[in-house]
């Protein structure tokens, strides 16, 4: 059976108000989507001024003009772009490949259906031998005063100030964050040769 | 601690692929117009490449690379690489950078960024064509990028070559930092394939994502 030349895991971990854990999901991330070609695409034509779907800093979908001279990818600026990184979302369907998006992403906040997005936090590399790994890790907070239900994980790095996303799952089941509660989420890339 | 429900998902739960981005490389050489040879198979080792530039902006340990210097196949292993690239592109009319080959072999490793024995492009040995590099398509679930490069043997003796690799121009983005050419994927070219005075090899990577 063929193995593929990237892949990628996620880790999902539900605590409680006191930290307890309540819920951890682990499976294989199903679903690069197609924004992800396009940005290596673009990423490669250093030259080229296209258009590409991201989030911005008010978590408003954008189609976003870039005209550069050299390729700029990065997972994010620690806070400054605050969707970049990962992103959660309420959605339950299936991705597809031409869906930029979260089907519908939980914005940054302590109002209703809102989580605190903590920071990205990210490994130094393992490339020296096979399989070559690095993992990103974000936790969010639920201050919301209810429960959150995340039905949708995603990877977005940053493309200047906004983010692209560039892998989606959909949680099964979906994680249900209580009051005060938190969910922490780990991809971990993976390369084999 | 009350840990209520666990779902971890070590394997495929059926014989579909396991999910993740699969690629393609397509050889085909053709004499006078003639195809000769055509062969596909799967692509087999992305490097490291495309996960560092992505935290290019976090200050964490960085590794050293062992890439070659701009527009060259000349290795250079200084402390400089140490600091990882934050953007990569293609120049597609230069021959250090997209689709290149070489005559060598070498183990294959995430951080395997050069040729084990590039051939350096000659108009009386092996030419370097310009490389090609459409938008993604999209059929389906399955979308797709395409790149090309074709080859002439122009000298009088055959060349065989038995490894692949696409390179990409670094930018490292800092004053203190050196920029450099690395392999996003190497491949072996197995069984390797000889090109005969004259011939013409097109080498075609497809890199695919199914959702």
């Amino acid at each position: 059976m063929p193995k593929p030349l990237l892949s990628a895991r996620y880790r999902v971990v539900v605590r409680d108000r006191e930290g307890h854990i309540m819920h951890i999901e682990e499976a294989p991330s199903r679903s690069f989507i197609l924004n992800f070609l396009y940005m290596l695409w673009i990423e490669l034509n250093g030259n080229t001024t296209d258009s590409i779907s991201s989030v911005n800093s008010s978590g408003q979908q954008i189609t976003e003009t870039v005209a550069f001279s050299q390729g700029w990818w990065e997972w994010c600026y620690g806070s400054a772009v605050l969707y970049a990184g990962i992103q959660v979302g309420s959605g339950t369907s299936p991705p597809s490949a031409s869906s930029p998006y979260l089907e519908s992403l939980i914005l940054n906040g302590t109002g209703s259906g809102q989580l605190s997005y903590g920071s990205n936090s990210v490994t130094s590399p393992s490339i020296s031998s096979n399989p070559g790994t690095m993992t990103i890790t974000r936790p969010f907070t639920n201050n919301s005063g209810g429960s959150v239900t995340v039905g949708e994980i995603g990877l977005a790095p940053n493309y200047g100030s906004d983010a692209v996303l560039i892998i989606h799952d959909v949680l099964s089941p979906a994680a249900v964050v209580p009051n005060g509660g938190s969910i922490t989420v780990t991809y971990t890339m993976q390369v084999n040769t | 601690m009350v840990v209520t429900s666990v779902n971890i998902t070590k394997h495929r739960k059926n014989k579909d692929l396991e999910p993740g981005v699969y690629g393609y490389i397509t050889f085909k050489v053709t004499d006078h117009g003639k195809v000769v040879l055509k062969r596909k198979r799967q692509m087999h080792s992305m490097t490291a490449l495309w996960f560092l530039t992505l935290w290019a902006g976090y200050s964490i340990t960085k590794p050293t690379l062992t890439a070659y210097s701009p527009n060259s196949f000349n290795v250079n292993t200084s402390a400089a690489f140490s600091y990882p690239a934050e953007g990569f592109w293609i120049v597609a009319t230069s021959p250090y950078v997209g689709i290149v080959v070489g005559t060598g072999q070498q183990t294959k490793a995430p951080n395997t960024f050069t040729l084990a024995s590039p051939v350096t492009p000659s108009s009386t040995g092996l030419s370097y064509g310009t490389l090609s590099m459409p938008s993604p398509t999209v059929s389906g679930n399955t979308s797709t990028l395409s790149m090309f490069r074709t080859f002439v043997n122009n000298g009088s003796s055959p060349i065989t070559l038995t490894e692949a690799a696409i390179m990409v121009y670094c930018s490292a983005g800092g004053s203190t930092t050196v920029d450099f050419d690395a392999a996003l994927a190497y491949d072996y070219i197995s069984p390797s394939i000889t090109l005969q005075q004259g011939q013409t090899l097109t080498i075609t990577y497809q890199i695919q994502v199914t959702t």
